[in-house]
């Protein structure tokens, strides 16, 4: 090589250093102020002195009170790429356009409390969240619509965006984190959320690989971190929740304790007893202290789905929790519903076709990760029904015994998933849709169709509303219209729901 | 706020109480799960004695708990 092209060689290496060094680290998130430093409760400080982020991206920040409660909705989308954000998307549809009266005239969309998502499901809950009725303007052409894998395919070969992949503090998650910020959330941050200061409370949820445990984007969750979620980017909270292991990369946030003077809540520190009495309760307060007591200096989140594919725990547990929103909301509820979405999978293997044993990548990889999904999200929707049943027998016994009820309301229990379909080959074909993040037009427009058309078809939805009818009328009775689902409900709030039209997918 | 720490032994429907009035102490918790429960107290923790707190479980009698530590935030 000539002399030129030594120094010219020399100097592209000086440049590529400069330019690794200037772009080394992706946006972590921000350190906590001490004078926002979680009290002994669990809440944050009393709001007020520096406005409305001070309290943080907490339940109780948000506007709502005795009335708002009385009624208490909570939605979980599952994961499974666009087909989950459409599905979900149907089903807000569906909400939208369920009308009634409590006391006032509204919508069930409404008086919805709180959206817990994962993965593909956490697209639609985070827009709702920031955008609120424009969801149902702009997400179609925004997101369901549009190819995100190709778009961030093309992303990584743009030669201007080498430099920062190159760098081992920038992966393609921090890529795709910027494309959804640039076509989808307007670079808007969880202050955005908070100054809203309206329920639904979004929780949009990822794994952390280091203790193999849900991580929620809450302010409780990130006072854990001795963090502030305010500052922290929406889109960078959605990416996190749907890295789907082994596609994309981890995203990584920092742990800034062991911060001076700061003491972690309660209600952690009285679980850690509970070994014998609620072991799940032992082991969450558990890996909770670990943020504090035995910090890692990083923390590293893959796909939600991974710790539960339906987004239904972060539910449960705010129903079994002594600080759960909905345990300190309970005695103001009158009717509490849970519906989830769930866009789970069900292809068809074509491993056992073969004697050969199956590759490791990608078929044995995205098994295990599936496999895991599956099962703990089936597992979820299991111990909610348990849940509802036991709550059930423990009210019956109550009444039964003349004694005053302490507890207001049993939840509804919804779950609407591809398994309602009646016809086997339709059923089959919606299994058969891909989880990718970009599908065909008819696919995503079926999907909407099917998402709206499975909620307002759903027994429990359908005797929900009766329920809720008979309170509006003043003819409701102990006996809720859900004690046998063998009837039929034809509540003109469900019959009321105009869907809108699949386009003839799949064909026959 | 005060607050209170109670402990529990199985999943059932149940109120705490002061036991002399009958007074529910806290508006919060009506379903409990097995365990340590912290609530927050609808009247002042000087209105009655960690002795008088009591639980009311599914209509049985009123237990005490062993664990009673109240606590401010």
């Amino acid at each position: 090589m000539s002399r030129a092209g030594q120094m010219r060689g020399a100097g592209l290496a000086v440049l590529a250093a400069i330019a690794l060094v200037g772009i080394s680290c992706a946006p972590l998130n921000s350190k906590l102020p001490k004078d926002r430093y979680p009290t002994k409760s669990g809440d944050g400080p009393v709001a007020g002195v520096t406005g409305a982020p001070r309290n943080g991206y907490r339940f109780t920040n948000l506007a709502g009170g005795r009335d708002d409660n009385r009624l208490f909705v909570c939605l979980t989308f599952s994961g499974g790429g666009t087909r989950a954000a459409a599905l979900a998307y149907g089903a807000m549809i569906a909400l939208r356009q369920t009308k009634i009266k409590w006391p006032r005239e509204e919508t069930l969309l409404d008086e919805v409390d709180c959206i817990s998502s994962v993965s593909g499901g956490s697209f639609t809950a985070a827009y709702y969240g920031l955008f609120g009725e424009r969801l149902f303007q702009d997400f179609e052409q925004k997101m369901l619509y549009r190819d995100i894998e190709g778009g961030l395919i093309l992303k990584g070969m743009a030669p201007w965006n080498w430099p920062w992949l190159w760098s081992p503090y920038y992966s393609r998650i921090d890529l795709a984190a910027n494309y959804y910020d640039d076509t989808i959330y307007e670079h808007k941050k969880y202050r955005a959320l908070i100054e809203h200061g309206r329920r639904p409370f979004i929780i949009l949820n990822a794994t952390n690989i280091g203790n193999e445990s849900r991580f929620p984007f809450t302010q409780e969750q990130f006072d854990l971190l001795g963090s502030d979620l305010s500052d922290y980017s929406v889109a960078r909270a959605v990416a996190a929740s749907s890295v789907f292991p082994f596609l994309l990369c981890l995203l990584t946030l920092e742990n800034y304790q062991h911060l001076d003077g700061f003491t972690i809540p309660t209600v952690y520190q009285v679980a850690r007893d509970d070994y014998y009495l609620n072991r799940s309760q032992y082991h969450w307060a558990q890996s909770e202290r670990e943020y504090v007591e035995y910090p890692m200096p990083y923390v590293h989140l893959l796909d939600g789905g991974l710790a539960d594919n339906i987004g239904l725990r972060p539910v449960i547990n705010a129903y079994e929790q002594t600080n759960g929103f909905i345990m300190r909301n309970l005695p103001e509820i009158d009717r509490l519903v849970i519906i989830s979405v769930n866009a789970r999978t069900k292809g068809e293997d074509p491993s056992g076709n073969g004697r050969h044993t199956p590759y490791i990548i990608p078929t044995v990889a995205l098994a295990t990760a599936d496999t895991a999904m599956d099962n703990y999200s089936f597992d979820s929707v299991d111990l909610m029904n348990r849940l509802v049943d036991e709550i059930r027998q423990a009210e019956k016994e109550q009444q039964s015994a003349g004694i005053r009820s302490s507890v207001h309301a049993v939840p509804y229990a919804i779950e609407i998933s591809f398994e309602a379909i009646a016809n086997k080959d339709r059923r089959r074909e919606f299994y058969g849709i891909g989880t990718n993040f970009g599908l065909p037009a008819e696919q995503v427009r079926a999907l909407i169709s099917e998402g709206c058309e499975l909620l307002k078809n759903d027994a429990t939805f359908r005797c929900m509303l009766e329920d809720l009818e008979r309170d509006g009328r003043g003819t409701a009775t102990t006996e809720s219209a859900c004690n046998d689902l063998t009837v039929d409900h034809h509540p003109a709030a469900a019959d009321g729901i105009v869907c809108p039209a699949g386009g003839g997918w799949p064909a026959g | 706020m005060e607050y209170l720490v109670v402990k529990y032994k199985g999943n059932d429907c149940g109120v705490i109480i002061d036991d002399v009035t009958g007074d529910w102490v806290t508006n919060e918790v009506s379903w409990v799960s097995a365990g340590h429960h912290v609530v927050r107290l609808s009247m002042p923790a000087g209105s009655f004695t960690p002795a008088q707190i009591a639980v009311e479980l599914n209509g049985t009698s009123p237990q005490h708990p062993k664990t009673i530590q109240f606590f401010q935030a």
